[in-house]
């Protein structure tokens, strides 16, 4: 937990705990090991836990998956501070990598080839567009981004051999050798879904992403990618190469974004252009936002949370004010969702810029200063 | 020869839509706030106008007046109750509350009005009238006529009466502005005024026949956006002229671009006119960093 830009906050805390009392820092030490074995624990049993309750596997699998390409872009917006409204578009590429590389129409080759090309080819073409696009700072990013990812959905469209245009197309599902993560299997006593083999598949990719993310930070790269977003021309005098940290936080994040692209659409095992659109890109800043902006702990908690919102939103349509019921006036439930998240951006924008992890410190500072007041 | 001057009154009629909508972003811009919400300003005001007109029978000047007023209502309520506590935020953080605010109006709004494709209401409808061989639709006539009007009273407002000058001297240095007792709450309602203005009167004629009223309507508003790049970010001039630009542009590029006869380039696709004013955008910032008639930024350290 300590890798964090404001970790400020807790870094004193810790020495000066155990020098006062070096029995009590063992025991916050072994509180914190504990709470986390717990939790790893808890995340390795819950989709046994959750099988029978239909949204809550969809919601960990949408959740942890988004929670990839969240950490993408929050490594460029958050870490870097380029304001990208195009991260739907990698996604995109990186679904279309996968369907063209894995699709059984097409190359048809393995799951252990089309994920890491899905990020690959996601990353040549951040490569790219981060060059591109190195002399555009703020607003200007933020309108080239956009128009970028509108002529990227422009040739989604319209690359109908691949994409199979405004219908669509199916997504290949991973498979290795005999094992397909489409089909059922059982494993023991237990039943392993569809639901049940993505998590497994997911659950160590984006732990690696995490591990990955935080060390990076803590490296001349991450703490390079800070000093630009802090103070650019500041960085360039302290000898850090803006053009090139710039470019490397656009491959990083498009890299995480292609990945996270080919594991959405082969979850939904269906694809069409349309889905890869500026809403997604703004849903993605929302999740940071929500979650917390240059944090990767914020990254998976805005999109568990903005996961959650539209499937519970489906199992309790009925229940909820406003929607439309059949076929009278009302929301839709998709456009009650977009509401949904519309107003928590708006909410955390205005009332708590630095997200839910915002909250979390805080409340953790307080608790930590109470400590220390009661033991002097 | 036809073809492209019919082609050119199109795009002439469209640039003016697109112009209007450039302006407003660019007066909002001036108050320092990029507003992404313009687009469901549009959709609003749109969809006043024509339920008046249509399932309430009001003239269909008067609707466009309660439209008007309505949106800048609308605006001077965001203005005061949000925007007024987003100063000195990034911008990034203003673009994203804008974006949220475009989202909840276009869903409220079709939640209100239905899904359904709408006509709005405006007197022209289909009818037409022939100069030699061109065929021209009154309702391109009419926007133009009304964006020259509205064009010549706000130049005329922003650069001579008080309240121009006020606005002029906000955009430079509200700071300063503000000590030699401008008064700032005013100079943003006037501004959202304007916007609500422009926006309502754009919204209208970018539903106009042949073209219809629907929720998709918000996000022709998007596609005007990079006019206010073009032109110079925060010119307004350079807005009008980016966005007449723009919308020839598009008109053309639907024109002559595509698999039909006497077209060309079919493999960029079809609509690929819905994508071309950010093909223009990005083409001219690879060449010129700061729009066709910007200044480059100063950096400060």
């Amino acid at each position: 937990m300590s890798a964090e830009t404001d970790s400020v906050l807790q870094e004193p805390a810790l020495p000066l705990a155990s020098a006062l009392a070096p029995t009590a820092a063992d025991r916050y030490r072994l509180l914190r090991w504990g709470l986390w074995a717990v939790f790893a624990v808890l995340l390795v049993v819950y989709p046994f836990l959750a099988v029978n309750v239909k949204p809550w596997l969809p919601i960990a699998n949408f959740g942890l998956i988004t929670a990839i390409g969240a950490i993408g872009l929050n490594v460029l917006l958050g870490y870097t501070g380029l304001a990208s409204l195009g991260h739907a578009f990698f996604l995109g590429v990186g679904a279309y990598t996968a369907i063209y590389f894995g699709g059984a129409k097409n190359l048809g080759w393995s799951f252990l080839l089309w994920l890491p090309l899905a990020g690959i080819v996601a990353g040549i073409i951040g490569l790219g567009i981060g060059a591109l696009t190195l002399r555009f700072r703020g607003f200007y990013l933020t309108v080239v981004t956009l128009g970028l990812a509108f002529i990227g959905g422009h040739i989604f469209l319209n690359w109908k051999d691949l994409s199979g245009g405004v219908n669509g197309t199916k997504v290949p599902v991973p498979t290795i050798g005999d094992f397909s993560w489409a089909t059922k299997s059982t494993l023991g006593p237990f039943e392993l879904t569809k639901d049940h083999k993505f998590y497994f598949l997911v659950l160590p990719i984006l732990l690696l992403v995490v591990l990955f993310t935080r060390n990076l930070m803590r490296t001349r790269m991450g703490r390079a990618f800070q000093a630009v977003r802090d103070r650019e021309s500041a960085a360039a005098l302290l000898g850090v190469n803006v053009a090139r940290t710039k470019i490397a936080a656009f491959v990083f994040s498009s890299v995480l974004g292609g990945i996270c692209g080919a594991l959405y659409a082969s979850y939904l095992s269906y694809t069409n252009p349309d889905q890869w659109n500026l809403n997604f890109s703004i849903q993605f800043v929302a999740m940071i936002i929500i979650g917390g902006v240059a944090s990767v702990s914020g990254s998976i908690i805005g999109a568990v949370l903005l996961a959650a919102v539209p499937q519970l939103i489906d199992v309790f349509a009925d229940k909820l004010p406003f929607i439309q019921q059949g076929a009278g006036s009302g929301l839709t439930s998709g456009d009650f969702k977009e509401i949904i998240y519309a107003f928590f951006l708006g909410v955390f924008l205005l009332f708590e810029p630095s997200g839910i992890i915002g909250i979390y410190r805080r409340l953790k500072a307080g608790i930590v200063r109470r400590l220390n007041r009661s033991k002097a | 020869m036809t073809t492209f001057l019919q082609l050119g009154v199109q795009g002439l009629a469209l640039g003016c839509i697109y112009a209007l909508i450039a302006l407003g972003f660019t007066v909002v811009l001036l108050a320092g706030v990029i507003n992404f919400a313009q687009g469901s300003f549009m959709l609003v005001g749109a969809y006043i106008v024509s339920w008046l007109t249509i399932e309430r029978g009001v003239p269909f000047l008067i609707s466009i007046a309660v439209g008007v007023a309505g949106v800048a209502l609308l605006g001077i309520l965001f203005e005061y109750s949000v925007l007024r506590r987003m100063s000195a935020r990034p911008v990034f953080t203003i673009i994203m509350i804008t974006l949220g605010l475009d989202i909840i109006l276009r869903v409220f709004t079709v939640a209100l009005w239905g899904y359904d494709v709408r006509a709005n209401g405006d007197p022209f409808k289909l009818s037409t009238f022939q100069v030699g061989e061109i065929t021209i639709k009154w309702a391109d006539v009419w926007t133009m006529i009304a964006t020259l009007t509205l064009l010549a009273t706000f130049f005329f407002f922003f650069k001579y009466t008080k309240y121009g000058i006020g606005m002029r001297a906000t955009a430079t240095d509200h700071e300063a502005a503000a000590a030699v007792g401008i008064s700032l709450p005013q100079i943003y309602t006037i501004t959202w005024a304007i916007t609500g203005l422009v926006a309502t009167v754009g919204g209208v004629f970018l539903a106009a026949s042949p073209r219809v009223l629907d929720s998709t309507l918000g996000f022709s508003a998007l596609r005007a956006f990079p006019a206010i790049i073009l032109g110079g970010l925060g010119s307004t001039v350079g807005a009008v002229l980016g966005g007449l630009i723009l919308g020839l542009v598009e008109v053309l590029v639907s024109g002559y671009v595509g698999n039909g006869p006497n077209q060309v380039f079919g493999f960029l696709g079809v609509g690929f006119h819905e994508v071309a004013t950010y093909v223009v955008l990005l083409i001219v910032l690879l060449v010129r960093p700061y729009g066709l008639f910007g200044k480059k930024e100063v950096e400060r350290i």
